[in-house]
């Protein structure tokens, strides 16, 4: 009997505790969009990984076209406390990998699962969806939390892509829609008009109100087409229509380079511009600095208005890219207040530069020339994109 | 010679051009008459001026137009063009 006792415990020493143990349960969840090719190379990669693994459940929610996984994305970011408002953005515990770049973010994550198989787990995604009812509390995160949009350049350190292309497609586009003609000869009529005036006060504060009322005006502008996008970018063919346009105001850009002989100021609409300029005439001449100040105030707005029907391609083609990256509010109004930044800069050189001379300078119309060039390229690239290849817009690596 | 010079206030392409003549001016001895085209619209429609700024018509002893540029030029361009005008006298 003894012996037997024995046998059966040595069998068992030989088992190995886990075998005996159920695996602990943890979930993956993902939140995708399905014009994003990073995203469903993530959910190809995770099917085939977890294919054999019952523990280790995979919940993928779509932000396309779905109001309720874009609430969740939120609360959930809210929760754990990392606002990143990329894709693919996948939660497992209370870390986050955010893109997916294979071999690299594929490890990272079996790396992750390993971490909460061996330490303690909580399903934080379920807790905010209410699927799980165990309260998890926020705790230093010791898994993984990585961005897979961080690269490491020589001197420049790590540096994250996407916090450097949005930026830097802000400061370009806006840089070239600043080019517009539009509203150029105004701000130089102003000026001259303000330095005939001999005061510096005078030329300061209405110049510097133009400019103002100006930015102000494009920005509103840009964040209720913005508001638009996002209401309307997740229905494909609408993005397509948009897409379509771009390339046709690109089209029209390029028509423009090509057409103009002369590097010169093109003279239109004669009525137009002599009811402008005697309203600029009169603005000056008011005694009543409040009265000047409103009037300056109406007419920059008004011009402005004016503007963007000349250069409506590529706010709005900015607007979509915004749209198509799933930013938060502040991002949104970051890059939008970039792109003003860099729309105003031409602008801003040439009064700064007049205040202080009283000499008014032009910029060259050849820059102006190759601006509907180059503009004219970026419409047709950006609405080729957004046809075809949207999710190379939204500068997931 | 004389030259007649039709600017805009609005106008960058026209502001450049008057930089260059500034300039050329140092070495230069020009008649020149600066017209507005909104301000002088009057003057301005007997040159018949098309649509682009600034046109510079140059002028023989007896107001005789010898040849105009229209749009923005280079320097070097303008000073050729006033060596070979002078070499044709």
């Amino acid at each position: 009997m003894k012996r037997i006792l024995l046998l059966i415990l040595t069998i068992f020493l030989f088992i190995p505790i886990n075998g005996l143990a159920k695996e602990k349960d943890i979930t993956l969840y993902l939140f995708s969009l399905d014009s994003c090719p990073h995203c469903q190379a993530e959910i190809k990669f995770l099917n085939e990984y977890l294919i054999d693994k019952e523990n280790i459940h995979f919940v993928d929610y779509s932000l396309t076209n779905n109001s309720e996984n874009r609430e969740l994305y939120q609360k959930v970011q809210d929760y754990i406390g990392k606002e990143n408002s990329s894709v693919p953005y996948l939660v497992i515990g209370n870390t986050t990998i955010i893109g997916f770049i294979p071999d690299t973010t594929e490890q990272t994550i079996k790396d992750a699962i390993n971490y909460y198989l061996e330490n303690d787990y909580c399903d934080y995604v379920g807790n905010v969806s209410g699927t799980n009812k165990t309260s998890c509390d926020i705790k230093e995160n010791k898994g993984t939390n990585t961005n897979n949009n961080n690269y490491t350049l020589p001197i420049l350190g790590k540096i994250n892509a996407k916090n450097v292309s949005l930026p830097l497609v802000a400061m370009v586009v806006g840089f070239i829609d600043g080019f517009n003609p539009c509203a150029m000869w105004i701000l130089l009529f102003l000026i001259t008009m303000l330095i005939g005036t001999k005061d510096r006060k005078k030329m300061w504060i209405l110049g510097t109100t133009f400019l103002l009322v100006s930015a102000i005006t494009y920005l509103a502008f840009m964040k209720s087409w913005l508001n638009v996008a996002n209401f309307i970018n997740s229905i494909s063919y609408i993005r397509i229509a948009i897409g379509l346009v771009g390339i046709t105001f690109g089209i029209i850009n390029m028509k423009n380079f090509l057409h103009k002989n002369e590097s010169g100021c093109e003279v239109v609409n004669d009525k137009k511009r002599n009811k402008i300029i005697d309203r600029i005439k009169k603005i000056i001449k008011q005694s009543n600095f409040v009265l000047a100040l409103l009037g300056i105030a109406l007419l920059a707005i008004s011009v402005n208005l004016i503007e963007l029907l000349c250069s409506l391609g590529l706010p709005v083609m900015f607007t979509q890219i915004l749209s198509l990256n799933n930013l938060s509010k502040s991002m949104e109004w970051l890059y939008l207040l970039i792109y003003i930044f860099f729309f105003l800069l031409d602008d801003l050189i040439i009064f700064i530069i007049a205040m202080k001379t009283f000499k008014v300078t032009g910029i060259s119309t050849r820059y102006t020339k190759y601006s509907h060039l180059i503009g004219g390229l970026i419409l047709i690239l950006i609405g080729i994109l957004m046809i075809f290849k949207p999710g190379w817009l939204m500068f997931n690596f | 010679m004389k030259i007649v010079k039709i600017n805009a206030l609005w106008c960058p392409a026209c502001l450049i051009m008057n930089n260059v003549f500034d300039k050329i001016k140092k070495n230069y001895q020009l008649d020149i008459t600066d017209l507005d085209y909104d301000f002088d619209s009057e003057i301005v429609k007997d040159y018949n001026v098309g649509r682009t700024l600034p046109v510079i018509i140059f002028l023989d002893d007896s107001d005789n137009e010898i040849m105009r540029i229209v749009g923005e030029k280079k320097e070097k361009e303008i000073i050729s063009l006033l060596e070979s005008l002078r070499g044709n006298k």
